[in-house]
């Protein structure tokens, strides 16, 4: 095998083990497709919208590496069977050292396709210390809690604060800092021995993913308890009793407040509270989804458990999803809308009303929907989630679009919240007579 | 009176692929039945489909004269399950599992329950997440018997236990086929284990049952049987119930899936030949029917 080839086939095989599904691979494909045809028509055609696909390509690939590179990366290291790969640890290293690089010529590609002329060249190495930061930071908290990186992306968002303050600092010391923790890294990275197989939690599967979540959270007190039931225990995946889900929102309740602090130092007053508002309303309806999803992976485990037919069992999955999602979207919207109330953007009460039952009937067409499209699709979780999900979506940008949500330049203050719930209304004429109907009929053979 | 369960044609697809083609079977009070089959022959989806979690692309499942997937909890509370993979909750540890269970069936014998605990040595006040995989299966069996159901299912049981809890468990399942009013199906792929306790053998392939019936006449069915001429065989021999022939110089070996007595003076006078016949074991059988 000559040198190139032999280059090409390490290429393919450390691409095929950092995107290990090939839908993955396939999308990374087709975004490089479009990032370099985009990137042709704009630089040769001179077409400047162009440049709005290269940056959104680039968003995507980008996130799409955030995503998977460091816990893939914490994996393969971890494997018995790709350490006999030979240098499969100095290439993921490179691999990383690569991508950050191009993640830091993407990012300042982006600003400087945003506002011309606006940064100087010695950003690029701004942007590099603190994307360096970032993927080591992920890789290093990937080894010890799988999934939970993904919060570092929030440091993007000040990223162009960062680098205000950064400029100020000489160039040298800059460069210091990023070949001193690469090699730091480096260090770390080649002499660290896992003590067992760490599985990639984002391609085993829902239900692998579950049990394994399930397993790790038993270790720690916040989530220990007594059940009341096995009905409601194995329904929701967890100890039913009151005390034991108290306690499993005590994390939340500390770790929020304190998110917080930082937001309002970073965004302003004036951000902070439309940040707010939109994150108590985006849990209100996010609660839905999430325990809707969560059911559904365990709906089959309770067939036998359950006191009645599968008619009898929909009634039971009703109560429960209410009793769940009920008090969390009380507390959630009524914070949020008691901001609202004080803030600069209250519109009058008949519209927070319709507002607010918008925001329940997404709820129950959370529900319906994504029953619908379980019964159809023969327990397809994927697909199931992809509906209900989807129309959350659609609700959060109409809620945007009313200016309910946040105020954006381009939200249309005047319309109507009638122009949200009555399309709920008619889609959950749609789904409710099929779905009450159809659930006599449901598979809960082996969801996935 | 009405049985247990009763599968009558029973088609079962699953992604557009036909699993189960036409199965019909019952099962009796007092029957312990044992379901095997290759990785992949459809066990596990016969036994969810018996269990009404799927429903059947045609055909009937039935527990108690009722369909499967229409049972109500008066007969759920007659059945007990264990699944493959155990669905036991995380965050709760042994005696937690019991104290839930209990409150929901109808009947739960404790002494029982203590006994297995001590014989089978499964530690009740640990966190389900800090059990092995072995001590987790003994619990998820423990609860599936406690209630002493009429119907037992067990997916692979024994999969996840070292030797001496397997026997302990066969042990288990033996005093269950004592008493007469109740019956079991569990899958495996450990054959001795069925010999040791099975009275009813379900050999799935390819979505039919390959062989369905007692364990005793499935063992005196099939015959290897060597024929010992003066010349080397090189012909194929063509006789009813023969699924595989090799030969080998002035012998060849024959097996036979349906063996009567009287075939063995018909093969003596038909090839002029010394004819010997060896019955095979459930694990020789199951080879047999498989390759």
């Amino acid at each position: 095998m000559n040198g190139v080839s032999n280059y090409v086939s390490k290429g393919m095989v450390v691409f095929k083990l950092l995107f290990p599904t090939a839908v993955l691979r396939w999308v990374v494909i087709a975004m490089l497709t479009i990032f370099f045809a985009a990137l042709a028509v704009k630089e040769f055609l001179q077409w400047e919208l162009a440049g709005a696909v290269v940056l959104i390509a680039c968003i995507n690939l980008g996130l799409i590496c955030i995503f998977t590179m460091p816990t893939q990366m914490v994996t393969l290291a971890s494997s018995r069977t790709t350490s006999y790969l030979g240098n499969v640890r100095s290439l993921l290293f490179v691999s990383l050292l690569v991508f950050s690089l191009l993640l830091t010529l993407a990012i300042c590609w982006g600003w400087n396709f945003t506002q011309p002329n606006y940064y100087s060249s010695l950003m690029l190495l701004g942007v590099w210390l603190v994307s360096s930061l970032i993927l080591q930071a992920s890789v290093l908290i990937s080894s010890r809690l799988p999934g939970i990186h993904l919060f570092l992306l929030v440091f993007f968002a000040i990223l162009n604060d960062a680098i205000r303050w950064l400029e100020l600092y000489s160039p040298l010391l800059i460069a210091l800092i990023i070949v001193l923790s690469w090699a730091f890294f480096a260090w770390w990275w080649l002499n660290w021995c896992p003590v067992k197989y760490r599985v990639n939690p984002f391609f085993i599967g829902r239900v692998a993913q579950q049990k394994m979540a399930l397993e790790r959270r038993s270790n720690f007190w916040f989530f220990s308890g007594s059940a009341k039931s096995w009905l409601g225990s194995r329904l929701a995946g967890s100890p039913d009793g009151l005390t034991a889900r108290s306690k499993s929102f005590l994390p939340g309740l500390v770790i929020t407040p304190l998110g917080f602090v930082p937001g309002y130092i970073i965004m302003g007053e004036a951000w902070f509270k439309s940040f707010v508002h939109f994150f108590f309303l985006f849990f209100a309806v996010g609660v839905a989804q999430m325990v809707q999803s969560n059911y559904a992976l365990n709906v089959s485990r309770i067939w036998l458990y359950s006191p009645g037919n599968r008619n009898e069992l929909f009634s039971l999955l009703q109560k429960r999803f209410w009793s769940d999602v009920l008090p969390f979207t009380l507390a959630f919207a009524s914070t949020a809308f008691g901001l609202n109330f004080f803030s600069d953007a209250w519109r009058g009460a008949e519209a927070r009303f319709y507002f607010m039952l918008s925001l329940f009937l997404m709820q129950l067409l959370v529900f319906h929907a994504f029953w619908w499209a379980y019964q159809r699709t023969q327990a397809n979780l994927v697909l199931s989630n992809l509906l209900s999900g989807g129309l959350v979506l659609w609700w959060f940008l109409m809620s945007i679009a009313t200016g309910f949500l946040i105020k954006f330049p381009v939200s249309w203050q005047d319309l109507s919240p009638l122009w949200i719930v009555i399309p709920q209304c008619a889609l959950l004429v749609m789904f409710y007579k099929p779905v009450q109907q159809g659930f006599a009929r449901v598979s809960l053979a082996r969801a996935g | 009176m009405s049985v247990p369960v009763l599968l009558n044609n029973l088609q079962r697809k699953l992604g557009g692929v036909t699993v189960l083609k036409g199965i019909s079977a019952q099962v009796l009070p007092g029957q312990v039945i044992a379901l095997l089959g290759k990785n992949g022959a459809g066990k596990t989806t016969l036994l969810e489909t018996i269990l009404g979690f799927g429903f059947p692309a045609s055909g009937d499942a039935k527990l108690w004269d009722v369909k499967a997937t229409e049972i109500n909890g008066e007969i759920k509370q007659r059945i007990g399950f264990v699944p493959q993979q155990d669905e036991l909750l995380a965050g709760l540890n042994g005696r937690d599992h019991l104290d839930l269970f209990k409150a929901f069936r109808k009947t739960w014998n404790q002494p029982l329950v203590d006994r297995l605990i001590t014989e089978w040595l499964i530690p009740i006040d640990t966190s389900v997440g800090k059990m092995s995989v072995g001590q987790r299966q003994k619990l998820s069996i423990m609860l599936a018997m406690a209630h002493e159901p009429e119907l037992l299912i067990l997916d692979e049981p024994v999969a996840s236990l070292d030797p001496i809890a397997r026997r302990q468990f066969l042990q288990q399942l033996v005093e269950i086929a004592a008493d007469e009013n109740r019956a079991v199906i569990f899958s495996t792929h450990i054959v001795s284990d069925v010999e040791r306790v099975a009275n009813q053998v379900w050999m799935l392939r390819d979505g039919v049952f390959a062989y369905q019936g007692g364990l005793d006449e499935l063992k005196e069915s099939f015959a290897r049987v060597t024929l010992i001429v003066n010349q080397p065989i090189t012909q194929k021999i063509n006789w009813p119930y023969l699924i595989k022939q090799k030969n080998s110089g002035n012998q060849t070996q024959l097996t036979f899936e349906k063996w009567l007595p009287e075939m063995e003076q018909q093969l003596a006078q038909e090839f002029l030949a010394q004819v010997r016949v060896e019955f095979l074991g459930l694990e020789d059988i199951f080879l047999e029917l498989n390759q």
